[in-house]
């Protein structure tokens, strides 16, 4: 066959780079994931979600059911009983948080806004009819006089703001909800002021959670509570909440959201270790997941109409810390926890409130972060290492499945034991990588070495075959094979 | 531009500003987000506190937009034992309630003081939902002066909204142009007083517009209405329907109400009667009685001069005699659109030396008016420049 000219340069060109800089390439391509991860807010990246929720819900210990927590809840059993639809009344919420004043509870959180004034027309027109009675004389007269007390106690009665105010300056403390107005929540009227309370003492501009504004509950109502928190959640890409938002800032100020206004209320002299661990993670940590119904519960409808003098009420809410929200179907919002569906809000924010103050938050950014790229590198520039200096490819093998468990082992560690999650599968990709163009570059040497021999045998058959001939003989068939050359 | 009027009312509906500071004796007040704001720590209880509550008593009466106020005593909890707490708030709230505030309209509330905090008192309030504006001032001339009622009017100028039940009111030589939340354009001319009603609109293009004039002359352009909608400008004694789209109104003190209609048809009513005035017609309705048949407006006055130039003096301007007319009037303005900046002149003759001193360019028409007070048809418009 005649040789043609390009043939060498195509030759060449299928030729494979250099084993070892293909290596480094593999090592490399971990590396950068690690980094990737790290500078997009620590594990678990994008590649890592379902594996991380698989892992934290089913391999990582469930946060253990909580003693002093309870969730007062607005079921369908309590909507029947009450006879209303959602939103409940102001006056119907006063008559709740008075009964829940009663039972003495360590703080009350609200999973609710009141954002609103309630109705007033009735009150209005009550108010019109007695200026009226006024303006006639008739209150002059005895009959007129009892006519306009009794009618400004109904008003007064009616008047579910006040009462509701009333209400929730009974308690030991209350503390609202709010909301930061980001992109994905619900038109609300802002504060012209956006002033919650006193902000944090946190950076608000390095928190993970940035809003333009944020709404609350109407001014008397937050006067007559000990404070407010933002009920925002922060929801990934593939609708599962991971992170807490503990802070969220807006227009330079740091505020609380309802779990860690709720922590600092229930024990103020811890405010300083609170806030530090609520600013873990730019104030959003990863949270541990508890129990399947850690949550003690109960239903409003018992609340309302049990004896206030009942003992189980007494022993279910008597210095407790008590989370009221909504979980009657359809009214909750439909939040996912890893390996979860449609948790209730409500009893995210207990959750988060239970991770704060046992300090069972995860990290992963920051120093974290950084502490993933460098195990990330380590491990795959060991094996590099490991793989030039191992002869075959099965000690190859065995370095990269002893460094893989290793990897996996401490990754599993770190999150399990001190909280925190370093990257997983960029070192995977390394290693797999550099295992790939390790074995491929040694099969490339393998058969390249097999050619070599393979000539060197065709041009010397007898001595492969018969390595000790008769010195005398004449090697007629060693003419025939240089002839063929 | 069937949306028009929608975006219009989009465009007016704004919350009226309610922080407005006050001075002392509360050391400062402002109303924010709910909360008063006071220059100083408000004490529990004491002659100072006391002027101060009446201060605030004040400032929510003259503030109708706030309909309800909460108190609070915010007592360290060795003071609220045993209801002390919220006896203080209730003693906090009598004192508005004497000083005015409807006791309906006062709560009291002793929540647990904050650690740390001295013992106060604090006070939030509750507003009214904002009403959408009904209508925005697109132009004004002179002293133009709105507000909830006679006693209430403050000074207004270009931009501001009006909300419903406003009365806005023209001084002498003012004028104002004022845009509807439906679209249409309503100017109210110097010397009146108009009560912006109800403006109401609905999905289906339907609308109604109800204004009141008690004083003085509006001159209207309609917006189209779907069917079934309802414009009306009614005065003491009569009311007129818009089914055309331009007119004029005018509210005598005598209780005479005239129709002048320039386009379309409008439909005069008074003492149960109605007439519908077309077009180039005019009708009136003395007080008690039904509308006169229409007669016809005058026609617009030809101008004679000067029709442009520049001149060293202000030159007299000149017209040819209408018959029927008993007076003219003359309008001059430094834009064509006579919006802003009107200054009308009556005169019986077909001339006018115009008063100065005046400069630069400036346009001017006449209008004739009949015998009975009825206004014709405006002239062309024409310029002179003066240059002295």
């Amino acid at each position: 066959m005649d040789s043609h000219p390009a043939e060498p340069i195509r030759r060449d060109a299928r030729r494979l780079p250099s084993p070892a800089l293909s290596r480094w390439q593999g090592a490399c391509v971990g590396i950068a994931l690690a980094v990737v991860t790290a500078a997009l807010g620590g594990a678990p990246g994008f590649l890592e979600r379902s594996l991380y929720d698989q892992a934290v819900s089913r391999l990582l210990p469930a946060v253990p059911p909580s003693e002093d927590l309870v969730l007062v809840e607005v079921d369908d059993r309590a909507l029947a009983a009450l006879g209303e639809r959602w939103p409940l009344s102001r006056a119907t919420w006063a008559r709740v948080f008075h009964a829940l004043a009663s039972q003495r509870p360590a703080a009350v959180a609200v999973d609710v806004v009141f954002d609103q004034p309630g109705p007033r027309d009735a009150l209005e027109l009550g108010e019109d009819i007695l200026a009226e009675l006024e303006r006639s004389g008739l209150m002059a007269l005895p009959a007129g006089a009892a006519l306009a007390a009794d009618l400004e106690e109904r008003l007064r009665t009616r008047d579910g703001d006040a009462r509701l105010a009333e209400a929730l300056s009974e308690g030991h403390g209350v503390i609202l909800g709010a909301a930061a107005l980001t992109h994905d929540v619900p038109v609300m009227q802002p504060l012209e002021d956006g002033a919650l309370g006193t902000p944090l003492a946190l950076p608000a501009p390095a928190l993970r959670l940035q809003a333009q504004e944020v709404a609350a509950s109407i001014a008397p109502l937050r006067m007559a509570a000990r404070g407010s928190g933002t009920l925002n959640m922060l929801v990934d890409g593939d609708g599962v909440i991971r992170r807490y938002p503990y802070a969220v800032g807006v227009k330079g100020q740091s505020w609380p959201s309802l779990a860690l206004a709720t922590a600092l209320h229930l024990t103020p002299e811890r405010a300083e270790p609170l806030r530090a661990l609520a600013a873990v993670d730019h104030g959003a940590p990863l949270m541990r997941l508890p129990a399947p119904n850690w949550l003690p519960r109960l239903s409003l409808a018992d609340v309302l109409h049990a004896d206030p003098r009942s003992v189980g009420l007494d022993l279910a809410l008597r210095d407790k810390t008590v989370f009221v929200g909504v979980t009657a179907t359809g009214l909750h919002g439909q939040s996912t926890l890893p390996g979860q569906v449609a948790v209730p809000g409500v009893e995210i924010h207990a959750f988060a409130l239970d991770n704060l103050r046992s300090g069972r938050l995860m990290r992963s950014s920051g120093w974290v972060a950084l502490l993933g790229v460098w195990e990330t590198a380590v491990v795959l520039l060991g094996f590099v290492v490991l793989c030039r200096r191992a002869r075959t490819l099965g000690a190859v093998l065995r370095s990269a499945l002893a460094l893989l468990a290793l990897h996996t082992a401490l990754v599993a560690w770190l999150a399990a034991d001190p909280g925190w999650l370093i990257p997983l599968v960029p070192a995977w990709v390394g290693l797999v990588w550099v295992l790939l163009v390790d074995a491929a570059s040694r099969a490339e040497e393998l058969g390249r070495q097999r050619g070599a021999l393979r000539r060197l045998f065709i041009r010397y058959p007898q001595a492969s075959v018969e390595p000790a001939p008769a010195a005398r003989e004449p090697p007629p068939a060693r003419t025939d094979a240089m002839r063929q050359d | 531009m069937r949306t028009a009027p929608w975006m219009m009312a989009v465009l007016l509906a704004g919350a009226p500003a309610l922080a407005a500071p006050a001075p002392a004796p509360c050391g400062g007040l402002r109303f924010e987000s709910g909360r008063m704001v006071f220059g100083r720590t408000l004490a529990p209880q004491g002659a100072e506190t006391e002027a101060c509550l009446q201060h605030v008593a004040q400032a929510v009466l003259a503030r109708p937009a706030i309909r309800s106020v909460t108190v609070a005593a915010k007592l360290p909890d060795a003071d609220r034992l045993d209801g002390r707490g919220l006896a203080t708030a209730k003693r906090a709230a009598e004192v508005l309630v004497a000083a005015g505030v409807p006791r309906t309209r006062v709560s009291a509330v002793a929540p647990a003081a904050v650690e740390g905090e001295p013992a106060q008192l604090q006070l939030a309030y509750v507003e009214r939902p904002a009403q959408p504006a009904v209508a925005r001032v697109r132009a004004a001339s002179g002293a133009v002066d709105a507000g909830a009622t006679e006693a209430q009017l403050s000074a207004r100028t270009v931009g501001d909204s009006l909300y419903p039940g406003e009365l806005l009111r023209t001084g002498a030589n003012a004028q104002a142009e004022l845009a509807l939340a439906d679209g249409s354009v309503l100017r109210v001319v110097a010397d009146s007083l108009v009560k912006v009603g109800t403006i109401e609109l609905t999905a289906s293009l339907q609308r109604k517009v109800q204004l009141e004039l008690l004083r003085g002359t509006v001159e209207t352009d309609a917006a189209p209405g779907g069917v079934g909608s309802i414009f009306e400008v009614r005065t003491r004694g009569a009311v007129a329907g818009v089914r055309g789209t331009k007119f004029r109104v005018s509210a005598q003190d005598d209780g005479t109400s005239r129709l002048e209609t320039l386009e379309g048809k409008v439909a005069l009513s008074a003492a149960q009667a109605e007439v519908e005035v077309a077009g180039g017609q005019g009708s009136r309705a003395k007080p008690g009685s039904p509308p006169e048949p229409p007669r016809p407006l005058l026609a617009a006055p030809a101008l004679v001069g000067p029709r442009g130039g520049s001149f060293q003096a202000i030159p007299k301007v000149t017209w040819r005699p209408l018959e029927g007319a008993s007076t003219y009037r003359v309008q001059l303005a430094r834009t064509a659109d006579f919006i802003a900046d009107v200054q009308t002149f009556e005169t019986a003759g077909a001339e006018l030396a115009v008063p100065g001193p005046r400069q630069g360019k400036w346009f001017w028409r006449v209008l004739a008016v009949d015998g009975d007070g009825f206004v014709g048809f405006p002239s062309k418009i024409y310029t002179f420049d003066v240059q002295p």
